[in-house]
């Protein structure tokens, strides 16, 4: 008869063998499956078609239809894998780049170099055929200064979005009340967002979103497109209000203020205090005296 | 009636000769720590003086004890809405500069010094930052008048007093002085624990002793503020306040306090009172005339088998209610009204009672006796100054009203200004006195006697017991001091039985045979 103990033990052992089969299959299990079946056309989807187009017209990178033409291939490589590094060492063409869209930064895609060829080979292909995708039509027409109440709301997160995503405030500036803007999480001022992306790139952005903590934030909780038109119908009209309005301005003149205004009132309450020692002017003059 | 006892106190100025024996006494045992070394649990105060530490009478500065609103009495410098403003920094707190920067001297130097053309001094160093300092102030710096025109003439007693009667108290050959010891009274209203923001300060239900618990004391130092008498004191370095404990250990082992142990001129007193603790509000915020009958009001016979019942009822132990039957206190206080409170006007009912002194009075006039003089030996030294003690003037209480020592002075300290009542206790102390110079020279006729005793509303048989406790005490005359019954406590706490047989004789290993 075995001992209550070892039973336990042998429950254990099992226990263990089962954890690592379950912990197997969840982690070790998708990446084979996803790399084996990510399929080109997909990829650039995932990848690059949020803010690229081939022939379709700039979004919010250029369109790449061609773009064989305009860099080498090598270079092209280099850029996709870390345009970052390249505008730090100062590569002209990469800064050129850079500064032509907005100062905007291409997020590494975190590929194969093989997968970058393969995706640079599906551009070429595609930059053949004529412009796939129509110019596109804005959806902001008749909207309501209820939509923008209603994006307002949703930016501020005093509704929330209905598949649960964070909402905006809380990692961007509050663009309609800019006094705490310093305190944003992320140091992109989107009050000129609108203004320089336009109404296709601030939409595709939110339909998909290409920044890596953005994407995070909002994988498997996309927006709607009810809601991605309230907000955009609140960036635009909100964003251009405000977008010049310094928001440090206030900052050392309040501060400065309240101080006065403190001190004064600290004054004020403790204005029959016990200011020396009482033995304070006999002190004062036997050290006179003394010398 | 909530009867509750009290051990209270009784120093019989007349007695004290400013040795400050009971200073030291206190300062071996309690004080003599890091953080307490400016503290004087005990002092003695010349008055006039500013006393220690520097005008602590003088409220308008210091904001202790309490004051009367309209229906009751509320903190002057503390409580909830004051403590809470005040939370952070409070306004009124003495600084060290207000009680004096304690200093030792390098007695070292004077060993280790090499050889050199000049003696070695030991320098004075600061007991709190260690490095040479100046002397500046001690805790007993206007001692015997010193330094009058800094101390004795800025007492807060002399407010009301006109500047004639001023300028006479500090004449050459006029000068009076009597000794002010000081402890913390101990009081039944006491503004510390009022004050106490942690609720650290509590005032023990068994004698009444005002305690701080070091554990609970949260260093806001509001009673360093509320205590009228300056009595408690903040340690620096334990970041606690500490108070006088009236010795509880030694009490409750039988002793007296050290500094009434101590005490050279045996000038202090103590016992149990009964007192009323319903009255406590009511008399506390009564008209400040009638402050000192209130308090007094308060106390209750011992004898009395009413209060007798009522403390029983309230749980005061036999003992306790034997002791207060014997207090000493009591008979100063209650019995012969000889005694008063010292600044009965900061309202806290203290529980340390004076007999103010005569002294300044006796010696203050006679009038020379020629016949006297001339019977003397033409070269014997007479005395032809007015100085000598007489007691047989024709107006039988012209030295207590023609005193040196103004009356108005006395009342300031003792009866918040009546001037009436400290008249009344003189009289009673020189009736005493005629009494006895009518018994031991007489040469006093025994109708004068009887006239001075009367008036002062004393009788022979009293006049006698309070010479006798006066002047003939012995220990335990002067302390009687209740039965802690420390064992009845210990029993509350724990049962003794856990503990028996797990002590004593028995082995320390298993023997071979037997158990």
């Amino acid at each position: 008869m075995q001992s209550p103990k070892i039973e336990c033990q042998i429950k254990a052992l099992h226990m263990k063998q089962m954890f690592s089969i379950i912990m197997w299959v969840l982690v070790v299990m998708p990446t084979c499956l996803s790399q084996e079946s990510t399929d080109i056309a997909d990829l650039f989807k995932i990848k690059c078609a949020i803010c690229h187009t081939i022939g379709g017209g700039k979004l919010i990178g250029p369109d790449l239809s061609g773009v064989d033409q305009r860099h080498s291939r090598d270079w092209l490589v280099e850029f996709v894998r870390s345009s970052q590094k390249m505008i730090n060492r100062g590569d002209p063409a990469a800064v050129a780049l850079f500064e032509a869209n907005n100062k905007i930064q291409m997020p590494d895609p975190m590929i194969s170099d093989d997968q970058i060829q393969s995706i640079l080979d599906h551009i070429e292909a595609q930059s053949g055929q004529a412009a796939s995708g129509s110019e596109y039509v804005s959806i902001l027409e008749g909207a309501s200064p209820e939509n923008r109440e209603s994006g307002r709301r949703l930016f501020e997160g005093l509704h929330s979005f209905s598949n649960g995503g964070p909402s905006c405030l809380s990692c961007h500036n509050d663009i309609s009340t800019y006094f705490f803007s310093e305190n944003s999480y992320s140091n992109k001022d989107i009050r000129t967002s609108f203004s320089t992306l336009g109404e296709a790139g601030i939409k595709a952005i939110l339909e998909s979103p290409p920044f890596p903590v953005m994407r995070k934030a909002f994988e498997g909780r996309p927006l709607q497109e009810a809601e991605i038109h309230d907000l955009l119908v609140f960036l635009r009209d909100s964003g251009s209000a405000n977008a010049h309005a310094n928001p440090s301005s206030g900052y050392l003149l309040y501060g400065l203020g309240g101080t006065v205004l403190l001190l004064f009132l600290i004054a004020g309450l403790w204005i029959e205090r016990k200011r020396t020692s009482v033995n304070h002017k006999i002190y004062k003059r036997q050290i006179r005296s003394a010398n | 009636m909530d009867v509750r006892a009290q051990i209270s106190m009784v120093f019989h100025l007349d007695k004290c000769i400013g040795c400050h024996t009971c200073s030291i006494a206190c300062k071996n045992i309690w004080t003599d720590r890091k953080g307490a070394e400016y503290q004087w649990w005990n002092n003695v105060e010349t008055k006039p003086g500013t006393g220690y530490p520097t005008k602590w009478e003088d409220q308008d500065i210091y904001k202790g004890g309490w004051e009367k609103n309209d229906k009751s009495i509320n903190l002057r410098g503390a409580g909830k809405k004051k403590s809470l403003l005040n939370i952070f920094h409070n306004p009124h707190l003495p600084v060290i500069d207000d009680y004096y920067e304690p200093f030792t001297y390098r007695y070292l130097d004077l060993i280790e010094s090499p050889a050199m053309d000049d003696q070695p001094t030991a320098r004075p160093v600061s007991l709190i930052t260690g490095k040479p300092i100046d002397i500046k102030m001690g805790p007993n710096w206007d001692d015997d008048l010193s330094g009058t025109p800094d101390y004795a003439r800025k007492d807060p007693n002399l407010r009301d007093l006109p500047p004639a009667v001023q300028e006479a108290m500090f004449q050459l050959e006029r000068m009076a002085f009597f000794y002010l010891p000081r402890i913390c009274n101990h009081c039944l209203n006491p503004a510390c624990v009022a004050s106490c923001p942690s609720g650290a300060i509590y005032k023990r239900g068994e004698d009444g002793i005002v305690l701080i618990n070091q554990q609970v004391c949260r260093a806001w130092r509001m009673c360093v503020t509320a205590c009228p008498y300056k009595k408690s004191y903040y340690n620096w370095h334990t970041g606690k306040s500490e108070k006088c404990i009236l010795c509880y250990p030694r009490l409750e082992a039988g002793y007296a306090p050290a500094c009434m142990h101590s005490c050279v001129g045996r000038i202090r007193y103590l016992g149990v009172l009964l007192y009323d603790a319903d009255q406590i509000e009511t008399a506390a915020s009564e008209d400040t005339s009638k402050l000192v009958e209130s308090q007094l009001n308060m106390l209750l016979d011992p004898n009395d088998p009413e209060v007798i019942k009522a403390a029983k009822a309230s749980g005061i132990s036999d003992s306790t209610i034997k002791s207060a039957q014997d207090s000493p206190t009591y008979r100063f206080v209650k019995e012969w009204g000889l005694a008063l409170p010292l600044h009965p006007e900061f309202r806290t009912l203290p529980m340390l009672f004076y007999v103010p002194p005569l002294l300044p009075v006796m010696a203050s006039l006679g009038v020379q006796d020629k016949e006297q003089g001339d019977k003397l030996d033409p070269i014997a030294k007479f005395w032809n100054d007015d100085w000598l003690y007489d007691t047989s003037t024709d107006n039988l209480w012209g030295t207590i009203e023609e005193a040196r020592f103004p009356l108005k002075y006395m009342a300031n300290l003792f009866t918040a200004g009546d001037e009436e009542k400290i008249k009344d206790v003189l009289k009673k102390l020189m009736a005493v006195r005629i009494h006895r110079r009518g018994v031991t020279v007489g040469d006093i006729p025994a109708e004068k006697v009887q006239k001075a005793l009367s008036e002062a509303g004393l009788n022979a048989e009293m006049a006698d017991s309070i010479y006798k406790l006066t002047s003939l005490a012995k220990f335990d005359d002067r302390f009687v001091i209740p039965p802690a019954h420390r064992e009845q406590a210990i029993e509350m706490l724990e049962f003794t039985g856990d503990t028996k047989g797990s002590t004593g004789f028995g082995f320390r290993q298993k023997p071979e045979r037997g158990l």
